[in-house]
């Protein structure tokens, strides 16, 4: 159930069909990040791949025969036709194309019809039809699902796709589970069962004793987790610094060396990074402490060649040398980078306010706090987040005035208006019907659990918060997963006692530090194998666009929504 | 507090966290708080204080405790696949056919044109005409590719090869010259006379786009020279990767264990792959010094040098320094000291420990009339006649040292692994006889 190593099957498996020889890489701009994300360049070059080309209207006419053109692409029409313009000109020797999702018969007819000089040796369907960002997370890099709360068409193909092809790739053919309260994900199910009865012959797989879940959830349910600021290290230079494909652009930072201008943040080939993936900020901090001075003393050591013995020693370990040294380098320059932030946007005082909002912790000086941190002139993201978060988690009858009078002070402190704008996008995204007798009988439970936990002490207050999609794989975990609110496709299933695989789809996005959750879920249930996946992996800004564009014509107000 | 037997329990609603009365209302539970555990105030303050510990404890965090735990899932195999050729090849067979029909007809008409063609302009005209009948113009007002309307400036051409009619922009020219080359090689002789006064046909694009996929098709043989390099150097690669890396670990292990006789060989062996990096890295360099007029051979042939490079490093680093002369033989000096010291223990071993020297000191001679057998050869050790004891187990030992001898100079490390079991076995069998025996001491005053 390794996402990474199932793509890194894939492509291997298409390096080694078309035998030795020198090979050329023609891909779409989809793939070519689907590639990068599981492939070092140096990698791909051991398998004599030395070519790197994307299939666009205006590619090159080089002709090379010599080589043999490895062509991967996503099946969608315009890649078709132009698969179709290069066949009719050959550039290459031979063609051995791969799509990464299932193809139309006709489509097939059409690129057939255009393979004149018989170049074709091989077109199959390898299904690497998402980024595997980590062995258990998966992304599909859509920014934004649909508007007015409801589908894009376009999109929710793509998620269905991007579904089928991970469950393809790992061999699964699971029950579908949906979350009733959200028509989206209950569209979203039943389009992939369409195809799950359409395909049935590859859906035809060997299973266990115990077939797997899919759980299709919605952003909406939880919009309170990407707005926290996380503290884990990954999630942290995605929030701060956002991580796309991989890459970390610096490029804004003054006289930066050119060299780390755009770095590449990847676990499978940069072990420092895998290692602290998952630790916090004060951990990293110290890691990186040691690492230097490590460093240091290994570069002194470098310096005092004085036998030949050490020289030769050197040159032996310079690639090692080298290598570590930029790697620190780069760890070293994030790390600077984050801890300015955090400086600068007094992020400290506000995670704990935040903390305690998202946990209701001390809820009646909630409103207070705020006042008092935008007061002290924090950034206008974090000012408008937290008041995000009140309006979000504050459900008593004072609260609209409470809100009313937040909104205020930010309009008061010049806060820009397409923020507070987003206060309000939020309240209309939330899906979460709380009744007034449901509202308090959840409270009063949550509330007495802080009290016994409080009496334990606190883990960190900085991390308290716990997504709720944690404790939904919990409850499936447990076969505890209400079937009144998360219910299964076809009531022709039978729910079986106990649950093995867990695919957990978010449409909406997820976040690093769910995906932190389900790592560490994955390490404390070795019964189960969970993999989490999300139509993008979102940070709070970027989850914040995501916001504005699917509330785009709702009018909905606060009042509005809770009554419907 | 309440009793011991509550503790069980699961108590929800609003409980006050000290003496667990159910309030109802957070409002009450607060006030009740505030009134009667106002005394608390320390209890209140101790959670104040955790929260500012937890606070510096941001920087030494909790989930330490799970550090450099992963979970392994168990390997897996390649997902789904779904080949799609069979139908492929059946689309393409219908079409192909179609496609060779079209180009043998082009063909065919290009060459009757071709045949007898008039030097004059205007007889050139009716000559093509009367090969190919061309489409009455009259009742065509547009070009049936673009679709533009013909008028004054965009005039009616007819296609010499099918007759029909295009604009100047869907045509295009057949130079002369390439035309005699299309239909066959011999037409060169002529060309030199025709292509002053008739320059070229004009073509529609369709039968344009037939010659010339007709032409790409001859030269897809082609292979430039970087081919020539690029096969040398994954033999190269190759010989280093499946045949000389395996022998050099071979060897390599077996100098640790002491056999200084194999040094030579293992230096060959280095230098061998050491010459091969260097044949990989001068004709990659050679490749990325070639002529490139494109931008991706550029391209290809930086990333071919690149991957050499890593390759070459790769290789050649990953090949450990040879252990010198005088640290083998301290490795040997101990292990024979070491197997002394058992022999020693075990027994009063002293006819066997003459048959050792002689044996170790007869390595040189064989060393230098070595058995060259390749792998590929049937390989069976000679047995040496100077192995002689009454005793037959001794005996039976003497002829494996032997054979793993041989063995190890003809490479075959299968072999030696298997012979040094059978002699482990019969060490043990005769320790064990050795102890059973001790008062016969028949054997052991032979020698």
């Amino acid at each position: 159930m390794d996402l990474i190593q199932a793509i890194k099957l894939y492509i291997i498996k298409m390096t080694e069909d078309c035998g030795p020889g020198m090979k050329v890489l023609l891909m779409d701009k989809a793939t070519t990040s689907i590639v990068s994300a599981v492939f070092s360049q140096s990698e791909i070059l051991q398998r004599e791949v030395y070519l790197f080309e994307q299939l666009t209207s205006t590619s090159s006419s080089d002709s090379m025969y010599h080589m043999k053109c490895i062509t991967f692409l996503r099946p969608t029409s315009e890649n078709i036709s132009l698969l179709c313009k290069e066949l009719r000109n050959p550039r290459y020797g031979y063609y051995y194309i791969y799509f990464s999702n299932i193809i139309s018969k006709t489509d097939i007819k059409t690129i057939a019809e255009s393979d004149i000089q018989e170049v074709v040796r091989e077109v199959q369907e390898y299904y690497a039809d998402y980024l595997a960002v980590a062995p258990h997370l998966f992304s599909l890099n859509i920014p934004s699902c649909g508007q007015c709360l409801s589908w894009d068409p376009l999109q929710l193909t793509r998620c269905t796709q991007g579904i089928i092809s991970v469950l393809l790739s790992l061999k699964k053919n699971p029950l579908i589970r949906f979350q009733a309260s959200s028509k989206m994900s209950k569209q979203l199910a039943e389009k992939v069962k369409v195809i799950f009865s359409k395909e049935e012959n590859l859906f035809n797989l060997k299973q266990g004793d115990i077939q797997p879940q899919l759980l299709i959830l919605d952003r909406r349910e939880d919009p309170v987790t990407p707005l926290l600021m996380p503290w884990s290290y990954q999630a942290m230079v995605h929030e701060l610094l956002t991580i796309n494909n991989n890459q970390v652009d610096l490029s804004h930072i003054e006289d930066i060396k050119p060299d780390l201008k755009k770095v590449l943040l990847c676990a499978e080939q940069d072990d420092l990074y895998k290692q602290n993936i998952y630790k916090n900020f004060g951990e990293i901090g110290e890691i990186m402490k040691s690492l230097i001075d490590d460093f240091k003393s290994k570069a002194k050591n470098h310096q005092k060649l004085d036998t030949i013995s050490d020289m030769k020693a050197f040159v032996e370990n310079y690639p090692q040398f080298k290598k570590m040294s930029s790697t620190v380098a780069k760890h070293v320059i994030i790390m600077e980078q984050l801890s300015n932030y955090v400086t600068k946007k007094n992020l400290l005082e506000v995670s704990e306010l935040q903390q305690q909002i998202a946990c209701d912790i001390q809820s009646s000086q909630h409103t207070q706090k705020i006042k008092e941190l935008i007061e002290k002139g924090i950034p206008d993201e974090e000012a408008s987040k937290l008041v995000m978060l009140y309006a979000l988690k504050s459900f008593s009858k004072d609260s609209n005035r409470e809100l009313t009078s937040l909104i205020q002070i930010l309009k008061s402190k010049k806060v820009a208006e397409h923020w507070i704008e987003l206060v309000h996008d939020v309240m209309k995204y939330q899906s979460k019907i709380i009744l007034d007798n449901e509202n308090t009988l959840k409270n009063a439970k949550q509330i007495t659990k802080r009290f016994y936990k409080d009496l334990k002490g606190v883990d960190n207050i900085f991390t308290q918060h716990v997504p709720l999609m944690k404790e939904l794989v919990e409850d499936l975990i447990k076969s505890r997963l209400k079937e009144e609110q998360y219910p299964f496709l076809s009531d022709i299933n039978q729910p079986t006692k106990r649950v093995q695989d867990i695919i957990v789809f978010v449409i909406g996005g997820v976040t690093y530090e769910e995906s932190m959750a389900i790592y560490n879920m994955n390490i404390s249930n070795p019964q189960v194998r969970i993999i989490l996946g999300g139509s993008t992996v979102h940070n709070s800004s970027s989850f914040l666009n995501e916001v504005k564009l699917a509330t785009f014509g709702v009018i909905k107000s606060r009042g509005g929504s809770r009554k419907l | 507090m309440t009793e011991a037997a509550e503790e069980n329990i699961v108590l929800e609603g609003f409980l006050c966290p000290i003496c667990k009365v159910d309030f109802g209302l957070d409002l009450k539970l607060f006030l009740h708080f505030q009134e009667v555990h106002s005394e608390d105030q320390d209890l209140v303050k101790s959670f104040k204080d955790l929260f500012g510990k937890a606070k510096e404890k941001i920087l030494k965090n909790d989930i330490g405790k799970k550090e450099d735990r992963h979970y392994v899932w168990e390997p897996q195999e390649i997902g789904e696949v779904n080949s799609h050729i069979q139908y492929f090849k059946h689309c393409r067979n219908k079409w192909v056919e179609h496609f060779v029909m079209e180009t043998n007809k082009t063909v065919v008409r290009l060459e009757k044109l071709l045949s007898n063609l008039p030097q004059d302009p205007n007889k050139r005209k009716t000559h093509e005409q009367t090969i190919v009948q061309w489409l009455d113009g009259t009742d065509v007002t547009r070009c049936p590719d673009c679709t533009k309307s013909f008028n004054i400036t965009r005039r009616q051409h007819h296609c010499r090869l099918c007759g029909s009619i295009v604009c100047h922009e869907c045509s295009c020219f057949l130079p002369l010259s390439k035309a005699y080359e299309t239909i066959n090689e011999t037409g060169k002789n002529q060309l030199s006379s025709i292509t002053q006064s008739s320059p070229s046909f004009r073509l529609c694009i369709h039968c344009g786009q037939v010659l010339e996929n007709r032409e790409q098709i001859k030269y897809r043989d082609h292979k430039p020279l970087m081919c020539d390099y690029y096969d040398k150097i994954i033999e190269c690669r190759n010989k280093i990767e499946n045949d000389l890396l395996i022998k050099f670990n071979q060897t390599y292990n077996l100098l640790k264990e002491g056999e200084s006789s194999y040094l030579t060989e293992a230096n060959k062996i280095r230098s061998d792959i050491v010459k091969l990096a260097e044949t990989i890295d001068a004709l990659s360099n050679r490749i990325m010094k070639l002529e490139n007029n494109t931008n991706s051979s550029k391209v290809t042939t930086k990333n071919i040098r690149l991957a050499m490079i890593q390759c070459v490093q790769s290789t050649v680093l990953a090949i450990p320094a040879l252990p010198s002369v005088k640290e083998i033989e301290e490795i040997a000096q101990k292990k024979r000291e070491a197997a002394e010291a058992r022999l020693r223990n075990g027994q009063d071993l002293n006819m066997d420990k003459s048959k050792i020297s002689p044996s170790v000191s007869k390595r040189h001679n064989i060393q230098k009339n070595e058995i060259k057998l390749r792998l590929e050869d049937g390989w069976s050790p000679v047995t040496n006649a100077n192995v002689n004891s009454d005793n037959p187990v001794v005996e039976q030992m003497n002829i494996i040292k032997n054979y793993i001898k041989q063995a190890k100079e003809a490479y075959r490390f299968d072999e030696v692994a298997s012979l040094e079991r059978n002699l482990q076995e019969l060490n043990e069998e005769y320790f064990k006889m050795q102890n059973n025996s001790g008062n016969m001491p028949g054997y052991s005053t032979k020698n």
